[in-house]
């Protein structure tokens, strides 16, 4: 697996991450200096920019080497070797699929945990090759590895809830989360802990234990019995550590908990720090802070293994709820409810009828539309007073609201998220958008307001602050995350000693002009008319979401093209394209599969991920169908050899 | 308030309880330590390692002295504009410049960070990536975190990391390895309760009672670490790793210091705005106090982020200052320098808007007598590198790093300070320079081009 703009050989001819004058080498296609010249023309500077970076050295585009990538959508494996895709390209092994919707983590087949690829856009960049030949069929299911998945801190807390109560949780304090590949659930698998997080836990742990013993009614409820007397202990190690660590406790698991307790009453002298010594044991444990998911060698296909019931009962329930599987459901799989796949639908349909599933699934939509960081936005305050905490919390409310519409209240077509024609305001957010205040106090849902050409979330305040500058748009970010997360194409980065100023002659110029460079020099265009065009759509949005039709005082042009989405000139028009493009929804099960796995999809799963996406198809979209059949899929039920 | 700092060996003998306490086990412990670098009778200074990072670059011909055309090196350089916040301590400041980063990928901003590890990173897609391999300060501390209660300690102050970059890499200064980021904690009242206020008393029940419980753990994790692949095993231990410093915290008896004020300040933002230099100072005052203290020798200070959104509200800004970065332009052509673009001021700002909180941190361990040492100020004894993730923001070069040396290193770096400049020079020289003023036994840093076995020789003192 090659990453990009890996130092290329000396021999190459081209210089290593050189940011002064660059010399060009003969192995790609020359950059459209004369272009750049010209755009660079009207600067009151001269400088080396976009189209002065070394060829040769491009982004990979698809980083599996040889390998097949593009395995999405439309793409297959593009014609091979054509010299690279564009302008800066020429080191990917020529795997770039046209039309695809890029290669993904895991890129080719010796590909291990990759990186995102990055097929190229249909046409976008001088691909001129054949006609893609059809895709080849799909590789059997490698599920992702063996291993430990720390808990994320929404299920550690979620649990802590579920096993002990309000009073419980609120002592709950674990370690924040990482992120890696834009997935917590993806760090929790890959990252160890800091000695920091496990002061953390045992801090927490600690807090824990103590709000057990010493609230009489949660007391009463987790413990049950007087601790005093001589069974105590060991009986609620064993019943209760079954429930925090989701399955039956060996003897000498139990005897070693019990003898911290032991510790603890000996050390205080009081009967009930026997028992919070004890939990908080079972809850430093790492059988409780991790998911363990190991398996058994499976008899039937020696390259994988089986998850056994109690692995397979918590990876589901928390996938589905953030919380433990019961005490029931720990009864019915060790009975062998889930042994077969629609044992584990039924199951994974129950889990959903429970309201901690659609708290978890608005956790999980709070993350991937980074709703989490809305809070600590800075906005300038001279230019957007409204920015407040309120707007920020009701921005974020909005779009869980949205989602909970459609799929818990109507489990209606999950690509409404994309183009929804309504919304939820409260009375700042009515404001921002120029809507009459709610009648009642707190939000109601109204149809969106009329000639603002907004729909869906990408008429959403919260999408359109996050994903700005402080003091105005950015076409570019709100590109590259519709692509990153509504279509989970990663764009690569700049090339390397590019330079990123934007030409300025003193005139006004809308931030649409000025990102004129970046689609008129092929250096720049090949990536950023990816991104951009989709931005320049939603210029009638500012930084705070809000309708205006003028920048910088001059009138807006909000028309755009993107090859492969088509022409569009509003959040609404281009919802009603992404709606129906089939990336939207394949990126929907992504997005899920890599969150409830902890793991990136790849080669090895396009062909689950497909079967996936046609049943979901299938179903109307209905994302409460597709959590099921994810749940109950071979990629859910096994695992493959842990990773070396 | 008054603060005395006693002796080493008057704590010691004073380890009657008194309300301010007690050093125990890591003194015991250095006092056997056999590296060569532990106190003891006659041994050597204690010396302190910092790193300290603010994102974005700075503007290079007001960064080195003398500017890019003229360079003025050696001693008695002239204070560049963007240095003058550094005037009170400039006897402690060595502008490093012209050295070229030599990490063998860019992503932008990204590979700004090889500065302190000498390791390429590690490629993870988009915009993202792990870091390579330990950085200097984890390199210290796996040879020195055993001397002191805290291994090591990692700081931020702003934030506002990069909104649209992934991994690890850039948003943790400190990393033990690829899959361990240890990240900064930002809300200094924390660090006060961490460094000062969690030490357990000698005769509490909960010593007992904590260390019952973290055996058990143990347990857990040996039991389950046999049944794990290599990469889960090498998390696991890591767990275990932290079990240990816990229980060894646990076992610490307090520092023989008198504690310092509590610190009040948690680093809210306010309508989203950062209280940077109330944070600033704050954490400089529990670095001094951790020293004096002998808490913990390793800090590192993420003061900003790589292509950090920070917005230097207190000195009138507005924009995010990785945007500002990106909107001015310089060059040198024909012996002439140029320099463009709306983003100059702002730039210019907000780099002596960071030095300043640098210069308070140095200001801070200058005006603290070393009592663990017995001799001189914690600056004399501390080794301090600083640096950003590129030169300037608007190519995100890594030719000509911005690098600052500072702090006396306990004699081991120049006195007073130089500006060294050696165009080409890896960057990767320049911090194991400092890294050896703590460890003088490092022979090596990092792995591939950004490696480094050569440290530079005019950082060092005279012998």
């Amino acid at each position: 697996m090659k990453p990009p703009w890996r130092r290329t050989p000396p021999s190459r001819g081209v210089r290593p991450n050189s940011s002064g004058p660059r010399a060009v080498s003969t192995a790609g296609p020359k950059p459209p200096v004369a272009l750049a010249a010209a755009v660079f023309a009207a600067a009151s500077f001269a400088f080396a920019g976009c189209g002065d970076g070394e060829t040769g050295a491009g982004p990979p585009f698809g980083t599996g080497g040889s390998g097949p990538v593009g395995e999405q959508g439309s793409g297959g494996s593009g014609p091979a070797g054509t010299g690279g895709t564009t302008g800066t390209g020429g080191t990917g092994g020529g795997s770039a699929g046209e039309g695809g919707t890029g290669g993904t983590g895991g890129g080719g087949p010796a590909g291990e945990g990759g990186t995102a690829g990055a097929a190229g856009e249909a046409g976008s960049a001088g691909t001129g090759g054949s006609p893609p030949p059809p895709p080849p069929p799909p590789p059997p299911l490698r599920p992702a590895p063996a291993g430990l998945r720390r808990l994320l801190s929404r299920q550690y807390v979620a649990t802590v809830r579920a096993l002990m109560g309000n009073v419980a949780a609120q002592a709950a304090a674990p370690p924040p989360d990482v992120q890696l590949h834009n997935f917590d659930a993806i760090a929790a698998r890959e990252l160890a802990l800091p000695a920091t997080a496990v002061a953390q836990y045992e801090a927490s742990a600690e807090a824990i234990a103590l709000a057990v013993v010493g609230d009489p009614a949660t007391y009463t409820t987790v413990v049950g019995c007087d601790a005093a007397t001589p069974k105590c202990l060991a009986t609620f190690v064993s019943r209760f550590g079954r429930l925090a660590w989701r399955r039956p406790l060996a003897d000498d698991e139990v005897a070693r908990v019990v003898a911290a307790g032991r510790a603890s009453a000996q050390a205080y002298g009081v009967p009930e720090r026997g028992i919070a010594g004890a939990l908080s044991a079972l809850l430093q444990s790492p059988y409780f802070l991790y998911l363990i998911e190991l398996g058994e060698p499976d008899p039937g296909d020696p390259s994988r293994r089986v998850l056994g019931p109690y692995e397979l009962a918590s990876r589901i329930s928390f996938f589905l709820t953030n919380e433990p599987p019961d005490d029931a459901m720990l009864s019915a799989a060790a009975a062998g409810s889930l042994s077969d796949a629609a044992g584990v639908r039924a199951a994974a349909a129950a889990l959903l009828d429970r309201p901690a599933a659609r708290a978890a699934l608005a956790e999980q939509y709070a993350e991937l539309l980074r709703l989490r960081e809305l809070e600590g936005l800075q906005k300038d305050p001279v230019l957007f007073p409204a920015f407040n905490a309120e707007l920020r919390a009701a921005m974020r409310e909005e779009t869980l609201m949205v989602i909970d519409d459609i799929v818990w209240q109507r489990d209606a077509d999950a690509r409404e998220l994309v183009d929804a024609d309504f919304t939820y305001v409260n009375a700042p957010l009515a404001a921002l958008y120029g809507l009459p205040p709610p009648a009642g106090g707190g939000f109601e849902r109204v149809p969106l307001p009329e000639g603002q050409g907004r729909a869906g979330l990408l008429g959403q305040a919260s999408f359109l602050s996050r994903f700005a500058h402080p003091a105005m748009t950015s076409p570019t970010r709100r590109g590259a995350f519709v692509q990153s997360a509504l279509l989970c194409y990663d764009v690569p980065p700049p090339p390397p000693g590019v330079v990123t100023v934007l030409p300025d002659d003193g005139t006004p110029k809308t931030m649409k002009e000025k990102l004129e460079m970046h689609q008129q020099v092929e250096l720049c265009a090949s990536c950023h008319r990816k991104m951009d065009p989709i931005g320049f759509a939603l210029e009638n949005f500012d930084a705070i979401g809000q309708y205006r039709t003028l920048d910088q005082g001059l009138p807006i042009d909000p028309t755009a093209e993107m090859a492969g989405i088509g022409a569009f000139a509003s959040a609404a028009d281009l919802a009603a394209l992404l709606r129906d493009d089939p990336r939207v929804a394949e990126c929907m099960v992504r997005n899920f599969y890599r969150h409830g796995l902890g793991a990136l999809d790849g080669y090895y799963q396009s062909g689950a991920i497909g079967d996936l996406a046609a049943t979901f198809a299938a179903s109307g979209y209905r994302l409460r169908s597709l959590l099921a059949d994810l749940s109950a899929s071979d990629a859910f039920r096994f695992v493959s050899a842990p990773t070396e | 308030m008054k603060r005395t700092f006693l002796s080493r060996r008057t704590l010691l003998r004073g380890m009657l309880g008194s309300s301010a306490v007690c050093v125990g086990l890591p003194l015991l412990e250095a006092m056997v330590n056999g590296s060569g670098t532990a106190l003891a009778e006659g041994g050597p200074l204690p010396v302190r390692l910092i790193t300290w990072f603010f994102g974005n670059g700075v503007i290079l011909n007001r960064w080195i002295p003398g500017g890019r055309v003229a360079p003025v090196v050696g001693p008695n350089y002239p204070l560049p504009p963007l240095l003058t916040p550094l005037a009170g301590v400039r006897e402690y400041v060595s502008p490093v410049t012209g050295f070229d980063n030599k990490c063998e990928m860019t992503i932008t901003h990204h590979e700004g960070m090889t500065l302190f590890n000498g390791y390429t990173f590690k490629y993870t897609g988009g915009l993202s990536s792990k870091a390579g391999g330990p950085t200097i300060d984890q390199v210290a501390a796996h040879y020195l975190g055993a001397l002191t209660s805290k291994p090591s300690l990692q700081l931020g102050i702003s934030r506002k990391l990069s909104v649209m970059d992934g991994g690890t890499t850039m948003h943790n200064l400190s990393h033990k390895g690829p899959n361990e980021p240890l990240p900064p904690e930002y809300n200094p009242r924390k660090v006060y309760q961490d460094l000062f206020g969690s030490f357990v008393p000698p005769e509490s029940p909960a010593k007992p009672s904590r260390l019952g419980v973290l055996s058990a753990v143990r347990g857990d994790i040996d039991a389950l670490k046999n049944r794990l692949g290599a990469a889960d095993k090498v998390r696991l231990e890591a767990h275990l790793e932290g079990v240990s410093e816990l229980e060894k915290k646990i076992n610490a008896l307090a520092p023989l210091c008198e504690a310092p004020p509590e610190t009040t300040e948690t680093n809210t933002p306010v309508n989203g705005v950062e209280p940077l230099t109330a944070a600033n100072e704050a954490m400089s005052d529990l670095v001094a106090y951790a020293f004096a203290c002998d808490i913990t020798r390793i800090v590192s200070i993420l003061h900003t982020g790589g292509a950090a959104e920070t917005v230097y509200t207190e000195v009138g800004q507005t924009f995010g200052h990785h945007y500002s970065s990106h909107d001015f332009y310089t060059s040198v052509a024909g012996g002439q320098y140029s320099e463009s673009g709306s983003g100059l001021d702002k730039v210019h700002s907000g780099v002596r808007y960071l030095m300043g909180h640098f210069g308070y941190l140095l200001n801070r361990l200058k005006a603290t007598p070393d009592a663990v040492a017995g001799s001189g100020n914690l600056l004399d004894n501390s080794a301090i590198l600083v640096g950003s993730d590129c030169a300037e923001g608007h190519d995100h070069g890594i030719k000509d790093q911005a690098v600052l040396v500072a702090g006396g290193g306990g004699g081991r770096l120049v006195h007073p300070g130089i500006h060294v400049r050696q165009v080409g020079r890896n960057t990767s020289d320049i911090a194991l320079t400092v890294l050896q003023a703590v460890l003088p036994t490092i022979t090596s840093i990092g792995a591939g081009a950004p490696g480094s076995s050569t440290p530079v020789a005019e950082l060092k003192a005279p012998a």
